[in-house]
């Protein structure tokens, strides 16, 4: 942890309003991809980014550098943040089949090509359901058993959730010639 | 099938730890109001507790408050004239003694009528009760049971009470032509345990009626929480009134069960990890308490516990994990012509399992603080009955074993970063029974139930929940 980050936490600890808002200047792109990609639109990720922060400043002294690093930590949070966020929003989630899911087809050629901001989009189309599995497996590093866990799902749920945002992403993709499945 | 992991691949390159733009400027506006209005409400968590603690105090006085108004206790001797005792006003009890002014208080009176060249001369009259003078004047409380099982030469008893409920115990009596009295005592109870022939003792309540009492062989007068002192040569005094305050401290030993609840923290709610378990095989306590009660019956309780127990951990789960191996053969395609055989390599994914069957014994050693408000109900024959609640504060000395973490792996407890104390919410009961004039029985069973995490994260609760029951001594000053 660097000496910046070491006095943005202390600072954050004692309530300064000045070392808050150098945090949140620090991390808020970062953590509003988080939200955006569990979010179903922009709307929906810049509350959660709203309330994960809220939670990391009121939480922020219980972190322990001792047990890994504070950006961990922190996407730890806006998981959380956003998984609750969704909770709430949603009385279950939408496991849709995917028959129906996917709308309109993309070149794989140009799928390569997709920035940053494409690929926020392109996630943001997945039914929520696959959305939220995938996020969590794949980019967020979380374990079926994990995942099943926070969803309140059971494990099986959870990889076929996985299985058809696969698909539902080759589905969406044009040129399937070499696709095994 | 390796098309499929390149997209996902990219997907996940492209996205993690990536960056979106946000309006900086207008998304801290609301936080910064979000936190101000927070700040506003924020109560810290102790006082939370402390409310709580004090609410239940509240109610348990109040209970204990409401029950002993309803049950007034009442005089255990039924009042009937006796044809063989001579009925005996107040106002000539009070003639006889020269020194007792009726417009005096009790306690004028007590220090008036019972000056020490009295009393010393009362004990060579009355040669085998033995006086302590200094116990007089400090007005603490004589102990009857044994001067009185000696022969005694006096002619009255008199018990002065305000208005407050007594048992005095008298058994045993030799005395011929005494009488033994309660003034103002509408609730005193005399209470006989052993009759013989004698015939003139009486008991008088309110100065009203006369009630004979069965001879008896030797008189004792026990009263654990009443000042009782000796008047003269052919008098005695029992100052009924209780002392305001009573400090009883005791040593206690005894047993506890404790269960250790291991939560996984959700924002969307706790999770409880049902697949693994830790519970008390044996506990053992020593206690060292310190009680100030007051005469009617609110009492206030802290000291010192030393707590020694083994835990069995048990802990039984199957992790299954996605791993990837690279470079493995997909597939092989033959050319029905050419007879070449072509080999397709690729990545994939496997899912693995791994089984953990753990068990272990974990030892703890703690202190406790508690801090405890009650009342005591006073029973019958010397028994009280007592109910507590208040606040415990653990401190945990040490700490050896395997517990369940995150993602189920096992932890030694001595890795585990614990708070440097815990606080649990601490009812108890407290049974009594006084022995002698000093010395009391004490049973109290407790319970506590833990209202912090015992360790320092945000992702694993460990709450702490016993039942136990000590026994041990009182020493009741």
């Amino acid at each position: 942890m660097t000496e910046e980050i070491k006095i943005l936490i202390d600072g954050c600890i004692a309530g300064d309003r000045g070392a808050q808002f150098k945090l949140f200047e620090k991390y808020s792109a970062w953590a509003f991809a988080i939200c955006r990609r569990y979010g179903r639109d922009e709307g929906q990720a810049q509350e959660m980014l709203q309330n994960g922060f809220l939670r990391v400043f009121k939480k922020i002294e219980q972190y322990d550098p001792e047990r890994g690093d504070f950006k961990g930590w922190m996407s730890r949070v806006f998981v959380t943040t956003s998984l609750s966020y969704l909770k709430l929003n949603s009385s279950k989630f939408s496991f849709v089949e995917l028959d129906h899911a996917s709308e309109s087809q993309i070149a794989v050629e140009d799928f390569y090509s997709f920035s940053t901001e494409d690929l926020l989009k392109f996630i943001e189309k997945m039914p929520e359901g696959y959305r939220t599995v995938f996020n969590l497996n794949v980019i967020d590093g979380y374990s079926h058993k994990e995942i099943a866990a926070k969803l309140n799902i059971n494990e099986a749920t959870s990889r076929s959730q996985l299985a058809r945002a696969r698909k539902w992403i080759n589905n969406s993709l044009k040129n399937k010639t070499h696709s095994l499945i | 099938m390796r098309e499929r992991l390149d997209k996902v691949q990219f997907i996940k390159s492209k996205l993690t730890d990536a960056e979106a733009p946000v309006d900086v400027q207008a998304m801290w506006s609301g936080i910064e109001s979000a936190l101000d209005d927070a700040e506003n409400t924020r109560r810290p968590l102790g006082f939370m507790w402390f409310c709580l603690a004090l609410v239940l105090s509240s109610a348990v006085i109040g209970i204990g408050w409401k029950l002993s108004d309803a049950n007034p206790a009442t005089p255990s001797t039924p009042v009937e004239e006796s044809p063989k005792a001579t009925p005996v006003q107040f106002a000539e009890v009070l003639n006889k003694e020269t020194t007792i002014n009726k417009e005096e208080s009790t306690d004028e009176l007590y220090d008036a009528s019972i000056p020490t060249e009295e009393v010393n001369d009362a004990a060579s009259v009355a040669t085998k009760i033995r006086v302590d003078a200094t116990d007089l004047k400090t007005r603490r409380m004589l102990d009857f049971s044994e001067t009185l099982n000696h022969e005694l030469n006096f002619s009255e008893i008199i018990a002065f009470d305000s208005n407050e409920s007594h048992d005095f115990n008298v058994s045993k009596s030799n005395i011929e032509n005494s009488s033994i009295r309660t003034v103002d005592s509408k609730n005193t109870k005399l209470i006989l345990n052993e009759s013989s022939d004698l015939s003139d003792i009486h008991l008088i309540s309110q100065a009203q009626t006369i009630e004979p009492i069965k001879p008896v062989q030797t008189l004792q007068l026990q009263s654990p929480s009443h000042d009782i002192a000796l008047g003269s040569n052919d008098m005695i005094f029992v100052d009924a009134k209780t002392k305001s305050w009573a400090i009883t401290p005791s040593v206690s030993a005894g047993s506890f069960i404790t269960n250790f609840d291991w939560r996984q923290i959700e924002e969307n709610g706790l999770i409880e990890r049902n697949n693994s378990f830790e519970k008390d095989l044996v506990g053992v306590q020593l206690s060292g308490r310190l009680n100030v009660q007051h005469k009617k019956g609110i009492s206030f309780e802290t000291g010192v516990d030393y707590r020694n127990h083994i835990t069995k951990f048990q802990h039984n789960s199957t992790i299954e994990f996605d791993t990837t191996l690279l470079n493995v053969l997909l597939s092989t395609n033959t050319d029905v012509e050419t007879g070449e055989v072509t080999e397709m390599f690729g990545d994939t994914t496997i899912t693995a399992s791994k089984t953990l069957d753990v068990l272990n014994y974990n030892k703890y050693k703690s202190l406790r603080v508690p801090l405890l408000v009650g009342y005591h109900l006073p029973l019958k024959k010397g028994w009280e009955l007592g109910a507590k609640a208040g606040i415990a504060m653990d401190f945990f000395t040490k700490q050896d074993g395997l517990v369940v973490g995150t993602s189920d792996q096992i932890n030694e407890l001595s890795s585990l970063k614990f708070k440097s104390f815990s606080t649990s919410l601490l009812m108890s009961a407290h049974i009594t029974k006084q022995l002698t004039r000093f010395i009391a029985l004490s049973v109290r069973p407790e319970f506590s139930m833990g209202l912090t995490n015992t360790l320092d994260s945000e992702i694993v609760e460990r709450h702490q929940y016993s039942l136990g029951v000590n026994a041990g001594l009182e020493f009741r000053f």
